[in-house]
This record gives C-alpha cells, sequence and structure tokens, in this order.
C-alpha cells in the first residue's frame, strides 16, 4: 500500500470514529497503533482490518484451514504462479530454441567445415568388439526411449508455437495426449536404461590423467592429432556423466511430476517442473551432439552400436590404450598387423 | 461488455461453506471436485478471516498461458473458460494457477489425472446449446445464459460474496467500508486483476 | 541392429508394463491431485 492510500485510509478511519461511539479495538501486533476504533456493525467482531498484500509480503503464498479433505486446497493464494506463468511463456521458448535449433546449426556448420572425420587411409579388413550384446541393448534402450521423451517433453514446451497451428486443436490434442502418456510410461524403460549403463559402464568412466591429456589435445577434433585414449575417452566421459547426472535429474524430477503432491508442495511442483525442463534441454544439446559424432561426423563411430565390431584402424585412432589392451588380451601382441 | 469478477468481503465471510455446497449443487460435480472452497487464514487467532475463493478469471490468464494444447478461452463477459475435448489432464494449470482453481477428477499418477475442471462463473462451456444436458453433464450450470449471477455468490447469507460486473461490485464494496469503517480488502484481486480496490 | 529391435521391443513391453503396474497399484486417495473420482469410506 502506497503510503499515500495508507495516511487516506487512517483519516478516514479517523472520521468515522468521531462520528460513532468507539469500540474497543483489538489490534494484531503488527497493526498500525493507535488506529482509532471502528463501528460495531458487522460481523469482524474484531474490527481488525487483515491485509492479503500484507501477509503475501510475510509469506509469499497464503496457506489456512479447510475443512474439506484435499489438503492442497488450503492454498489460498500464490502469487508465484504467475512468474512460473512468465517463464514458460518467455525464457523457455528461447532456450528451447537455443538448445536445439543453436546446437543444430552449430553442428551444421561443424560438418561443413570439417566434414565427416575419416579413417586414415581408409577401412580395413580386421575388427574388434567393442560393445557386447548387452551393452548395445541397453544404450538402445535408453537411446529409444530418450528420443520418444524428448520428442513428447519438447511437444509440451514449443508443440503450441510449433505444432498447433500445423495441426489444428482437434489432431494436436490427440496427438499431445498420446505424447504425454508415452512421456510418462516410456520413462521407467529410460530410468532402466540409465540405471543399467550406470552400473556396466561406471569402472570405464572414471576421469584420469589419460582425459586431461586427450582435452589438452582437443581431443583431435582440433587438427589431426589423436590423442591417446582408453575405452572411452575424455568427451565420452563427460557424455557418459551427463547421460547419467542428467539422467538422475530427470528421474527425480520426473517421478515428483508423475505422482503430484506425494512428495512436495505446490512450490515444489513448479520448481521440479522447472529442473526437469531446464536439465532436459541441457541434455538434449548435449546428445544431439553426441548423435552427430557417432552417425555422420565421424567414419566407423556407428558400427560400435550396430553390430559391436569396429574397425581395428578405427579403435587404434581413437582409441589406442583400449585397443592395444583388448588384442593383448587376444593374444596378438604385434603392434602394426599385416592388413 | 461487462467485466465479470468475483469479490470475497472476508470481514463478513463467516466460513458457512453454503457457497461450496451451491457450487456443487448447481453443477452437479464429483467426488472430491470442490470448484469453490472457503479458506481460513489466521485459524483460531486474532484476525482470524475466512475467504471464499474459487477460479479468479484473471486477466491474461496464467491457465491459459501455459496450457500446452491451448484449450483456454475468455467469453464476451472476460469468463475464463475451457474445452475439455481438448484438455489432456498435464496438470500444468494448476501449477500456474495462483488460486488453486484447476481440479482432476481422478486418482492416481500423472497418466490418469482426467480433464481437468473449474469454476466456470456458471457459465457452462462449450458444448453444444446454452444449458443443454451434455452442457451440463461436461461442465455444469449455464446460469450466465438465463441472466442469472453464479449460485454461490447469489445465495451467499451475509453477502459476503458479490459475483458480477466489477465496477459494480468494486462499487458496492466501497460503501460498505466507507459505511462500517473498515474493509481488508478484495483478496485476490491484485494477482487476478492487477488492481485493488482503494477506499 | 538385432539389439537395437530387441531395445524397442523391450522399451514398449516396459512402457506397457509400468502402466498396468501404476494402474494397479491404487494410489491413496489423499494423494496426488485429487481426492476425488470416489466416494470415500467413512471413517
Amino acid at each position: 500500500m502506497s503510503s499515500l492510500a495508507l495516511v487516506k485510509r487512517i483519516v478516514l478511519a479517523g472520521v468515522f470514529a468521531l462520528s460513532m461511539h468507539a469500540a474497543s479495538a483489538q489490534t494484531l501486533p503488527d497493526d498500525s497503533a493507535g488506529r482509532p476504533a471502528a463501528p460495531a456493525t458487522g460481523l469482524n467482531t474484531d474490527k481488525v482490518e487483515v491485509h492479503e498484500q500484507q501477509l503475501l509480503g510475510e509469506m509469499r503464498k497464503l496457506q489456512g484451514f479447510i475443512t474439506i479433505p484435499d489438503t492442497r486446497a488450503a492454498t489460498l493464494v500464490q502469487p508465484d504462479g504467475r512468474s512460473w506463468r512468465d517463464y514458460r511463456r518467455g525464457p523457455l521458448l528461447w532456450i528451447t530454441a537455443a538448445c536445439v535449433l543453436g546446437m543444430l546449426a552449430l553442428l551444421l556448420v561443424f560438418y561443413a567445415v570439417k566434414g565427416e572425420i575419416k579413417i586414415a587411409g581408409g577401412r580395413g579388413t580386421a575388427t574388434l568388439l567393442r560393445f557386447g550384446a548387452f551393452e548395445r541393448f541397453m544404450h538402445w534402450l535408453t537411446a529409444a526411449s530418450w528420443c520418444i521423451l524428448a520428442i513428447s517433453g519438447l511437444n509440451v514446451v514449443a508443440g503450441r508455437a510449433v505444432l498447433l497451428p500445423l495441426m489444428g486443436n482437434d489432431a494436436f490434442s490427440l496427438f499431445s495426449t498420446w505424447a504425454k502418456y508415452s512421456h510418462n510410461f516410456l520413462a521407467f524403460p529410460f530410468i532402466a536404461g540409465i540405471v543399467l549403463m550406470f552400473l556396466v559402464w561406471l569402472r570405464h568412466n572414471i576421469p584420469n590423467k589419460i582425459d586431461v591429456e586427450w582435452f589438452k589435445q582437443g581431443g583431435g577434433f582440433i587438427g589431426n592429432k589423436h590423442p591417446p585414449s582408453e575405452k572411452f575417452n575424455g568427451g565420452q566421459k563427460v557424455v557418459f556423466w551427463i547421460v547419467v547426472l542428467g539422467g538422475g535429474a530427470l528421474t527425480v524430477t520426473g517421478l515428483a511430476l508423475m505422482f503430484p503432491f506425494y512428495v512436495t508442495d505446490i512450490t515444489g511442483m513448479q520448481l521440479a517442473q522447472l529442473a526437469h525442463g531446464g536439465v532436459a534441454l541441457l541434455m538434449i544439446a548435449a546428445m544431439l551432439g553426441h548423435i552427430y559424432i557417432g552417425s555422420v561426423g565421424m567414419e566407423g563411430a556407428f558400427d560400435a552400436m550396430k553390430d559391436g565390431r569396429v574397425d581395428l584402424k578405427w579403435a587404434r585412432e581413437h582409441h589406442s590404450l583400449w585397443a592395444a589392451k583388448e588384442l593383448a588380451k587376444s593374444g596378438d601382441t604385434s603392434p602394426h598387423p599385416a592388413e | 461488455m461487462a467485466r465479470m469478477k468475483f469479490l470475497c468481503d472476508a470481514d463478513r465471510c463467516i466460513e458457512c461453506n453454503a457457497c461450496v455446497t451451491a457450487c456443487k449443487n448447481a453443477n452437479e460435480v464429483p467426488w472430491g471436485i470442490n470448484r469453490r472452497r472457503v479458506v481460513t487464514i489466521n485459524d483460531g487467532k486474532p484476525g482470524e478471516r475466512s475467504v471464499s475463493m474459487a477460479c479468479m478469471h484473471c486477466n491474461d490468464a496464467p491457465c491459459a498461458a501455459v496450457c500446452p494444447v491451448d484449450c483456454f478461452y475468455t467469453t464476451a463477459d472476460a469468463v475464463v473458460l475451457h474445452n475439455k475435448d481438448l484438455c489432456i489432464g498435464c496438470g500444468y494449470c494448476f501449477y500456474a494457477c495462483p488460486f488453486g482453481a484447476p481440479q482432476y477428477p481422478k486418482l492416481g499418477n500423472f497418466g490418469s489425472r482426467g480433464k481437468m475442471d473449474k469454476c466456470t462463473y456458471c457459465s457452462g462451456g462449450p458444448e453444444g446449446a446454452d444449458g443443454s444436458p451434455a452442457e451440463f453433464a461436461r461442465y455444469g450450470a449455464n446460469r450466465m445464459a438465463e441472466g442469472k449471477l453464479p449460485l454461490c455468490a447469489e445465495m451467499c447469507s451475509t453477502k459476503s460474496l458479490l459475483a458480477g460486473d466489477g465496477e459494480i461490485i468494486a462499487q458496492i464494496y466501497k460503501e460498505r467500508v466507507l459505511k462500517r469503517g473498515y474493509g481488508s480488502g478484495s483478496w485476490g484481486w491484485q494477482t487476478a486483476y492487477q488492481e485493488s480496490i482503494n477506499v | 541392429m538385432r539389439m537395437f529391435l530387441l531395445a524397442v521391443v523391450v522399451m514398449i513391453a516396459g512402457g506397457i508394463g509400468a502402466k498396468v503396474a501404476l494402474d494397479t497399484i491404487q494410489i491413496p486417495a489423499s494423494v496426488g491431485f485429487s481426492t476425488g473420482g470416489a466416494r470415500p469410506e467413512p471413517e
């Protein structure tokens, strides 16, 4: 309340107090002292004013007592809903555009400049088993569910702006209903995939000195050097931790959203949604990069997840330490086998 | 046309919950759905006030802004309504709503919330003709089409809850405050309409 | 790509399984978005 309005109110109250007989007024501790008593009319027996905005200033949201069983209804006013609305309507759309379109543009530029990273001298005939059947299975379980989750999630954020004008209300609503169901229920295979990858690949993804050197040399992306690397190079370890930590955060916030108000209140639900969307968008940007380098960005890379066997020359280039170890295991110790 | 609003005079509300009952009866809402409710602030303490709250039919309604499928629309009376054929039950309007107005009819997880339901200002919905059985079954009464105001406010025993053209009910409230000498203000108005009634 | 196909099949089965499981386990009425849908048991 502006000070002018306050003065006006006090003066008004004073005028009324003078014209009518005073009753003893009970004031709230933080009420302005000396306020003239109001006449004893109406049902307000303590004759004090209780102002919403003052209470909101103290508590951010107003909660009280309610006689119906639905305890969420006891929150009377939560103006933060408007802030949440403003974020969803403005910044979130820009962040989405930056993470999806920005990343795609970046990859396109990178591809135009660098092209496909070739195996020096072309593919050979010898191959090496890089990922076993179970490793490929859990990778694809995560990847397939992730793709559907990402698309259906992006639909919730940007579908209204992008797809709705194209599809019309009814078709878009039907599509969104199915997108929502698939988002909810394919979350569980996704979580399973994340857990499996964490358990199976953790021991290969502890950062060490080799990774530092790998990053110092630009990972082989800048220039044409191929820094040595074990089963996973520094970049892949980063992807692993993005997936595990990001997927973990998405799991926690996603379950909170899926079981609304089970563990948290309205503020918690809003924060969970903000975190879920933010982490998901960063992960989408990272995964676009991962998909790029695993497909058109590098010759021979896709083989690892296709049937598990990679070109030996590719393995030597990109994962020299791992390739040497694998060869040693299989008894072939010659550093330069004839091909 | 008029800009319809609700105004609850907190100094008059006696928490009788008759508005809640009237709403349920007028609209035949299912079990567990409360389009209107009465919340008591400072319960049992000095400065206790009860406020009857439902959808405030906000300016630039947050629910409409966040709806992923754009199922909300605003009538000529500035009443915010939604189309249950389009609603996917995602629950986002509940997160955005400052007043906790959206309700969901089903138990359970994210996937089975059911179509959102909320106060229609007794204005029915987009279904069929005004006052048709199909409209009543999905959205409740359409008293506005009959020239009547929402039942909650119409039958409020202390005339605490006012419904009608925002300017007229604001004037009624101002006169009240001047006459009795105090007023706890128009609860929810600042959040819903970015204005409050200055007396 | 056989592992990819297997993963897709398992994913769909897992999704349907999750739906069935969540529909079977009734979440208490005091939890979730609404107390509604069914008349509560008298205490």
